[in-house]
């Protein structure tokens, strides 16, 4: 399905785990440092970021002229994140973040309070994440470097996949579990051969 | 045979066109493992990842962009043949690649200081890039070049343990599947998993790192490895992380395991975990500066 950001809640609402989307619209870049500008050093960001989406990453861009280009950007870890995403979602009014990887169980019930949704984005497929974007809006605290935060427009900035929904089920960590018990089984194979 | 001065600027020219190729351009029995993966995985979000991927890769050639965003640690391998040649002028030219790379495509630098975090700006510092060089004398009057820029994700979940002989082949299997099941989606699976056992406890994990740049469906020449190599693949793909951990039969793309002999008290086992990029690209240069690009 086809995301239009602003995220509306009535469209959080109808996202089942596992649904298959595409973004069009303003979404905003930003990772480690930007988070520790806003959260530890206690800046607030330079934009208001109520219902809008967050793309867990760090671009590499060139300056030419004064207009940005990206020219590769792919998601990282979320889970480096956990501890901000929290505030991000009920101080801030965020209403979806897309990532890479599994967040913690304790991370349900903050998406399930504030009628939020995870996103998973394939790691590594930069190319078609760098071909989404239309053009990049505006760039705040430079210094950071590639962990600036961009505001970007994106076309079908996709596939994600809806990880953990607005019920606080968590897909990722469903499969773990599987896997754990498949690791338990295995081993057990293991140790009688 | 020895060479001119010049020989030396092939070497920093090709080590700065292997780091950026790398970057762009899957090896093609990795990108074959993956199609082949896609047509026969049956979990419907594993078989999407696995599309996506495919999508990707078709992007990144079609645009001449890279295919990931991690522009990696610069890892390089060199062998030497049968040529009188500087080791040392070789290093350095190999580092002046890196660093000429970055600089000219914008790759994003990734070194840091490791204590004070701070960016070296151009991807070398420190014994860094990291350069292993070795003597082959197959290679004759050649030089053979292997540029690894190593994702951080995928690294990040690898893992070495020096076990007791008494654990033996099952205790190798059992932390080989526990190292895979930890990595989970974390590491941009399906994975190539490198497995070194044997030797002592730096040039095990070397030996990881050789296995994974193995091209996948090659068998280690060593039996005793290419059984189990064959007993790996089919016990980490019944794990069911999946495509980027989402479920489905396609945990790795392939095992490979190299061996060297150990000291009779010691099993020492690493695993080195690659993301599905399988990042690698190869060239050889003749003593007379000829380049011939390989993969």
């Amino acid at each position: 399905m086809e995301i239009h950001t602003p995220l509306k809640d009535e469209v959080v609402s109808t996202l089942e785990l596992g649904d298959q989307v595409y973004f069009s619209g303003k979404i905003y870049i930003m990772r480690d440092a930007t988070l520790r500008r806003i959260f530890e050093e206690g800046v607030s960001p330079p934009v208001d970021l109520r219902n809008q989406v967050i793309f867990f990453g760090a671009p590499s861009f060139a300056k030419e002229m004064d207009r940005y280009v990206i020219l590769s950007v792919g998601v990282t870890t979320s889970q480096r994140m956990e501890k901000y995403i929290p505030s991000l979602l009920s101080k801030y009014g965020v209403k979806g973040i897309i990532g890479k990887g599994e967040l913690g169980e304790k991370m349900n019930s903050h998406f399930q309070r504030n009628n939020a949704a995870y996103f998973l984005f394939v790691g590594g497929a930069a190319a078609i994440a760098t071909s989404s974007i239309e053009r990049v809006l505006n760039v705040w605290w430079e210094d950071l470097r590639g962990e600036a935060l961009f505001e970007v427009e994106v076309k079908d900035l996709g596939p994600a996949f809806v990880a953990i929904d607005n019920d606080g089920e968590n897909l990722p960590l469903n499969v773990k579990n599987k896997v754990l018990a498949n690791l338990r089984a295995l081993q057990g194979d293991q140790s009688e051969s | 045979m020895n060479v001119s001065s010049s020989f030396y600027e092939v070497v920093s020219s090709v080590s700065e066109s292997l780091y950026y190729k790398a970057l762009k351009v899957i090896p093609t029995d990795v990108v074959r493992k993956i199609k082949e993966a896609y047509e026969v995985e049956e979990e419907e979000l594993g078989k999407k990842v696995l599309s996506t991927i495919l999508r990707n890769i078709e992007v990144a050639t079609k645009r001449n962009i890279l295919v990931c965003q991690d522009t990696g640690t610069p890892v390089y391998l060199v062998e030497v043949g049968d040529i009188d040649i500087s080791l040392v002028k070789l290093r350095k030219s190999v580092k002046d690649g890196v660093r000429n790379a970055t600089l000219k495509y914008h790759l994003r630098p990734n070194m840091v200081h490791p204590i004070s975090r701070v960016n070296t700006g151009d991807n070398t510092g420190q014994n860094s890039p990291v350069i292993h060089i070795e003597l082959n004398e197959a290679l004759e009057d050649k030089v053979k070049i292997v540029a690894i820029p190593k994702g951080s994700g995928s690294e990040n979940m690898s893992s070495l343990a020096m076990l007791r002989p008494a654990d033996g082949i099952a205790g190798v299997k059992k932390f080989v599947l526990e190292t895979v099941a930890n990595a989970g989606g974390k590491g941009c699976p399906p994975y190539i998993v490198g497995v070194g056992i044997g030797g002592d406890f730096e040039s095990v994990t070397y030996l990881a790192k050789k296995a994974i740049i193995r091209p996948l469906g090659s068998r280690s020449k060593d039996l005793e490895a290419s059984k189990l190599e064959r007993e790996l693949f089919e016990a980490v793909n019944m794990l069911g992380v999946g495509p980027m951990g989402l479920g489905g039969r396609f945990t790795a793309l392939g095992v490979n395991v190299e061996v060297a002999e150990t000291h009779i008290s010691s099993l020492p086992v690493a695993v080195n975990i690659q993301c599905w990029r399988g990042e690698r690209a190869e060239a050889e240069i003749e003593s007379n500066g000829e380049v011939h690009y390989l993969e």
